[in-house]
């Protein structure tokens, strides 16, 4: 991890810390009144955390826990993680919730039907249900470990910063030193910009007309075409399952294809 | 008190210095400014020996700072006179320096002669109850600059060398963020300075010593007392060490034109803990130019340029900008929200400048502005001289390496009460 320190003013120091994690780059900036010790342990904290969770939920790393159920036999059940369960639990809940639409199952080639039970999850035990379940968590864990890094600093009473986990999960914390909430425009459209305050902006699709990387899970295709989703949410891991979803959902309408993106939509409920 | 140090990080502020508290830590000598809203009803009365090409330079800074006045000057050349005339018409002018300091209206004195001609002036002008601003290299010998150091040390007169780098805003910056441990350990500096001339000025016969004082042995020691001074110092500043030992070769191999100092030279100066700085000089070549490059376990600052590159992953674009916006008071939107950033996506690295493209000055400014502060007030800035003696020592060493071809260690009669010096046995 790097990072460079600045004092704003007398009493306040920030950092900008940043490293690269689960396949992309971490970008955190951090202030606080104090020391700018107690900024610098909170950023290796979120580090810390970020690799543990990859460690977990990486099917590109071997020995990772998700790694040691696509390489167990289907119907084989294997003992997890408390904390991998809920999180498979969860996206399975996303997976009914959303009409298949997110699923953590989805595979190139293989069209998955929502009535089809893909992963059974028995904490501590979770199995395939046959060989073509392979679990890949790249639409959520981000999110989760931004989530997770959010809950890290307001432990420690860190109430302002923002944080983007491979710019497409930002979480703004709190305040911008000068401002009230944190202002983030769009890399490829910088006249869209988004006021966050203790909120998450989440963008899913392809930034060029070359990129694909999304399985429609209904057909089992790569969705193409030049288009992106996104959200605000008040969790990192919902904002990546919604912008997923949002961005399938789009991939629907006839004039996907022409329109660059659709808008961000808010979700998020203000108290 | 406290109107005092706001006014001072305002005015650090207008350099592009922010937080200058902060930075104090790294560049102690910024306390010279600690007053500085305090002292705007005094004027120090300055007098200049040898305003040749240095001192016109020096001059026409200080004839813009309104706590200065140049009421002398002396010099032995009636076209430096002259210029220097253009700039402080109302100026006495003196021939003999000497009668200079007898000035009682003169209260502090700018020394911008040739190397050689330092030592006697200095010492004279701390011995005249002067305050003394002197153009590094501070003397020709260490000897020499012992002794004016201690001078400036039994008479409590304050003691400036024209080390700008001290008080230039990018190297400021830059070796804050070296101190707070932003670019590893630093194992290695690769200092040079290649330029394309032959350093010769246009001069009659029996002005040629006078003119071109550079270029002979007598009166300086050419390229490690007028370019490695100021390059040398980096190193001391990034690793708050001396080294103690230098070796290295000089010779004449490009412009045998009569000079007798050397127009090509390599040092290599060792620190205790076997990191190296080496020093590279050839006049014969200017395609790379000047540099000081500061190799650290994480990243590499090229001061001169202006630039720092991580080893690892660079920096966000759009980071280094919301940071640098907040702290010019900026509440703005960056763009980098998108879709997923993959590695293959990562640019080629092409480094973050310190503080931003164009540097607003190189540190002169400054630098005079804290010796008429320090005169002021009477406080001398903590560590500004010693800094400066150590460059003038290192020079002078590397120096005496090359004419001698041998590994020279630091002596310990000439080592200050400071950094890895300072348990010297010889010193009370
Ligand atoms: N800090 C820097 O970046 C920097 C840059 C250039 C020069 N310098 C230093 O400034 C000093 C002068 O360099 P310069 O380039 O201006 O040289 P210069 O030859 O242009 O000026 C020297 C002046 O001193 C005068 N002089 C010589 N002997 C004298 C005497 N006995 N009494 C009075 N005047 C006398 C000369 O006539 C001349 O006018 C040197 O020490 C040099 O290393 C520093």
């Amino acid at each position: 991890m790097q990072q460079l320190f600045r004092q704003i003013d007398k009493d306040r120091e920030l950092v900008y810390a940043w490293f690269e994690a689960m396949h992309t780059r971490i970008d955190l900036v951090l202030w606080d009144t104090g020391e700018a010790d107690r900024l610098s342990c909170a950023v290796q904290a979120i580090e810390e955390e970020t690799r543990r969770i990859e460690r977990m939920g990486s099917r590109f790393l071997p020995y990772s826990e998700v790694s040691r159920i696509n390489d167990a036999a289907p119907g084989c059940p294997v003992c997890v993680s408390d904390e991998l369960c809920a999180l498979l639990a969860r996206c399975l809940d996303y997976r009914q919730r959303w009409g298949g639409l997110f699923d953590v199952t989805a595979c190139e080639g293989v069209s998955c039907r929502l009535e089809e039970q893909r992963l059974s999850v028995c904490a501590p035990y979770v199995a395939r249900a046959d060989e073509t379940v392979r679990i890949d968590l790249s639409g959520c864990l981000k999110g989760y470990a931004l989530d997770r890094a959010v809950s890290l600093l307001r432990k420690q009473g860190i109430g302002n910063g923002l944080l983007s986990f491979g710019n497409s999960s930002v979480f703004a914390l709190g305040n911008h030193p000068k401002g009230e909430g944190w202002l983030v425009a769009e890399a490829d459209s910088p006249d869209r910009r988004h006021v966050l305050h203790d909120e998450c902006l989440t963008t899913s699709g392809n930034n060029t007309g070359s990129r694909r990387h999304i399985v429609h899970p209904l057909t089992g295709r790569m969705v193409e075409g030049r288009h992106t989703a996104s959200v605000v949410t008040r969790s990192g891991e919902e904002g990546e399952v919604l912008s997923i979803v949002k961005f399938l959902s789009d991939s629907l309408s006839a004039s996907f294809q022409d329109k660059a993106e659709t808008g961000c939509i808010r979700l998020n409920q203000k108290k | 008190m406290e109107k005092a140090s706001i006014s001072r990080r305002k005015f650090l502020k207008n350099l592009g210095l922010a937080g200058a508290g902060v930075l104090m830590a790294s560049s102690p000598w910024l306390s010279a400014f600690a007053e500085s809203d305090k002292t705007s009803r005094y004027k120090v009365k300055i007098g200049i020996i040898g305003p040749g090409s240095r001192g016109q330079f020096l001059m026409s800074f200080l004839t813009k700072n309104p706590k200065a006045d140049i009421v002398a000057l002396c010099d032995i050349y009636q076209p430096s006179i002259d210029e220097a005339l253009k700039l402080a018409p109302k100026a006495r002018v003196y021939r003999d320096y000497r009668a200079l300091l007898d000035d009682p209206n003169v209260d502090a004195v700018v020394i911008t002669t040739p190397l050689d001609r330092h030592y006697e002036m200095a010492m004279a002008a701390l011995d005249a109850g002067k305050d003394l601003f002197c153009e590094k290299t501070l003397c020709y010998t260490l000897a020499q600059c012992y002794e004016v150091y201690q001078k400036h040390i039994s008479t409590g007169r304050i003691l400036f060398v024209g080390q700008q780098r001290l008080f230039d805003p990018r190297y400021i910056t830059v070796m804050k963020m070296i101190h707070d441990g932003t670019f590893g350990s630093i194992n290695a500096i690769r200092a040079y300075w290649y330029r394309n001339n032959n350093w010769r000025r246009e001069a009659p016969p029996e002005l040629d010593e006078l003119r071109n004082w550079r270029l002979y042995k007598q009166h300086s020691k050419g390229l490690m007392t007028e370019l490695a001074c100021h390059q040398l110092q980096t190193g001391t500043w990034a690793l708050r060490q001396i080294p103690n030992k230098v070796m290295g070769h000089g010779a004449i191999t490009y412009w045998k034109d009569g000079r007798t100092v050397y127009d090509n030279i390599s040092c290599i100066y060792v620190f205790d803990s076997g990191v190296k700085m080496t020093y590279d000089s050839v006049i014969s070549n200017k395609f790379y130019g000047l540099e000081e490059k500061i190799l650290g376990s994480k990243g590499t600052v090229e001061p001169e340029k202006g630039k720092y590159y991580f080893e690892e992953t660079e920096p966000a674009a759009a980071f280094v900008r919301l940071i640098n916006d907040i702290e010019h008071d900026i509440f703005d939107a960056v763009p980098f929200a998108g879709t997923s950033w993959e590695p293959e996506s990562a640019n080629e690295n092409k480094g973050e400048y310190i503080l931003g493209k164009s540097p607003k000055e190189d540190g002169t400014s400054l630098m005079l502005e804290a010796f008429v502060e320090a005169v002021i007030s009477q406080k001398q800035p903590e560590r500004v001289t010693e800094e400066a003696y150590y460059s003038s020592a290192l020079s002078l060493l590397g120096h005496q390496a090359l004419e001698e071809e041998r590994v020279v260690t630091f002596p310990d009669e000439y080592k200050l009460n400071y950094l890895n010096h300072v348990h010297n046995p010889i010193l009370k």
